[in-house]
């Protein structure tokens, strides 16, 4: 914790020195309070801290855009088939991103116009997909666009946090944000934004990694590269469990 | 506490796992039987990926079989002759069900073939439990109801390449046991169940094998094949947890102690009834979740 307390000090001290320059343009800096996000084997999700600031400038709005590795994802469709619900449809996503979270300080449509959100490629349905067929359908392309979103919002990885960013004094920034159980460990890239009047005038990257560690991470390369291995000793472990589950309950 | 399943790739309450298993557990310990008919469906309805609850439901049953087949082994109970040959069309069964099962999620079908799989053999054999402990139940009003005969031959019995199994007073045709048996490995591997459910009645009417020696010849049976379902879905989907199968184990061991305690209080078809009605509302639950509208009709998958 106190790593973090040193961090946001860090902060406030980049935007002092970053004052004192001879600089007109606004400049923005940005970082989290963690530099990894371990999944260990008694992860539940992880909270964090984005915090950052603006120099130059008052900060007048700002987006952050939390953006998780791509994955291909296969999006499926029910239709009733004698009777029955069945998936009759599928269309696979090629590059979606895994985690795509929106931040910002008021809605996204009252900082940016919808041209504006559309160039810069902020929300999820401006984000660039790749489909396994070309739908040429458009109205059927929007249903399925959204169902995409839906579906990945109630998995709680794609997510507008709207009026989520707090603007201290016009200078200082923070976020709090939350990574779900479920995440894809790779990546993660987030991207802050400093708009002013529909206009972009300062941004800054920043990236975390998210990786699985300790023995949960063991078992899981074990698993992946000595599948076959993986196997025998899974077997093992079962027979032995068994025997000694009779053994202790063995009737006296 | 919460776990972080290394395969399954999600985050459940220890609390929710270990009750799962003692929960499934103490049915199994009550009636007798694997459980994995009610575990898979259940861990899928939990939010485990079906592979996943598949593939570490066999794992699980290798453990649960092992420490059942051990108490019918010491009293001579396994028919180990009859169990090679189940054994080994079990293991063809198996493997052919593997590679089904690998096809059918590919082409995003699994959760329904799964499903259906369930609604069919639940259906069938809930129906025949319930008739048959309904009957029994009445028999033992009126006493002096005639025994029929050992068992009934057909033109099954007729096959060729006949072997004698001492141990079970048989002379059949190996292929009888080796098919079936075959059959039944398909299903485990597809549905993630051991298979007793379908293997002890077609045993016992098919094969005309005597009660004593049944239980323990299956389970015999059901080790290997869920071995072999076991390394070859480790093999080629990666989707065993041996962390799940583990917790989901304690718990079940606990469980089936009391079960059986509570069990043993009650009389044999009064738990066939009462197991045929648990076996018909889980195939009910099913047919509902396949014939009502779902409330989306999108879903979405992770392709890794």
């Amino acid at each position: 914790m106190t790593s973090r307390v040193y961090n946001y000090l860090l902060a406030i001290l980049l935007l002092v020195t970053g004052w004192t320059c001879p600089v007109h343009s606004s400049t923005l800096v940005a970082d989290l309070d963690l530099d990894q996000v371990s999944i260990t084997i008694d992860f539940n999700g992880e909270s964090l801290l984005l915090f950052g600031a603006v120099s130059g400038g008052t900060a007048s709005d700002i987006i952050v855009i939390f953006k998780g590795p791509d994955v291909p994802l296969a999006l499926r469709k029910k239709e009733r088939a004698s009777g029955i619900w069945m998936n009759r449809q599928t269309i696979i996503w090629q590059n979606a991103p895994s985690f795509y979270h929106i931040f910002s300080n008021r809605t996204l449509d009252e900082v940016l116009s919808e041209e504006q959100q559309a160039r810069l490629r902020i929300g999820a349905e401006h984000i660039g997909l790749r489909t396994s067929q070309v739908m040429l359908d458009k109205e059927k392309a929007k249903a399925w666009r959204s169902a995409l979103t839906s579906n990945m919002t109630e998995r709680g990885l794609w997510k507008l946090n709207e009026r989520n960013v707090s603007i201290i004094r016009g200078a200082l920034f923070r976020a709090p944000v939350y990574l779900p159980a479920n995440i894809v460990p790779g990546e993660y890239e987030v991207r802050v934004l400093h708009v002013q009047n529909n206009q972009l005038v300062a941004e800054d990257t920043t990236y975390i990694s998210v990786a699985k560690t300790g023995i949960g991470a063991m078992i899981y390369a074990f698993a992946h590269d000595y599948s076959i291995f993986y196997g025998f000793f899974a077997v093992c472990f079962a027979v032995f469990a068994g025997w000694l589950a009779a053994a202790a309950f063995r009737k006296q | 506490m919460y776990i972080y399943l290394p395969i399954a790739e999600i985050s459940m309450h220890i609390a929710v796992v270990v009750g799962l298993g003692g929960g499934v557990g103490f049915l199994s310990g009550m009636f007798g039987v694997g459980g994995g008919f009610l575990m898979t469906p259940l861990l899928i309805f939990l939010g485990v990926p079906s592979a996943v609850a598949v593939s570490t439901e066999a794992n699980q049953i290798v453990a649960s079989s092992v420490s059942g087949v051990l108490a019918h082994w010491r009293r001579g109970n396994v028919d180990f002759k009859m169990g090679g040959i189940l054994v080994a069309g079990g293991l063809v069964g198996s493997s052919i069900g593997v590679l089904l099962f690998s096809i059918l999620r590919d082409i995003g079908q699994i959760d329904l073939v799964i499903r259906l799989s369930y609604v069919v053999f639940l259906g069938i054999i809930g129906v025949l439990m319930l008739m048959e402990s309904v009957r029994a139940i009445m028999q033992t009003r009126q006493p002096g109801a005639k025994r029929g005969k050992l068992h009934q031959h057909n033109w099954l019995h007729g096959l060729p390449l006949k072997v004698r199994f001492r141990k079970s007073k048989l002379y059949i045709s190996a292929l009888l046991p080796f098919f079936l048996s075959a059959f039944v490995g398909v299903l485990s591997a597809i549905m993630g169940v051991g298979g007793g459910f379908i293997l002890v009645p077609a045993m016992i009417y098919l094969l005309g094998m005597p009660t004593y020696t049944v239980i323990g010849t299956s389970l015999f049976q059901i080790i290997f094949v869920t071995a072999n379902i076991t390394i070859l879905q480790s093999v080629q989907t990666q989707t065993v947890d041996f962390v799940l199968a583990g917790l989901l184990l304690v718990g079940a061991v606990i469980g089936a102690q009391f079960g059986a305690r509570v069990g043993a209080l009650l009389r044999g078809e009064q738990l066939r009834g009462l197991l045929a009605l648990i076996v018909l509302a889980v195939c009910l639950k099913l047919v509902f979740d396949l014939v009502i509208t779902p409330e989306d009709v999108f879903s979405v998958e992770l392709l890794k």
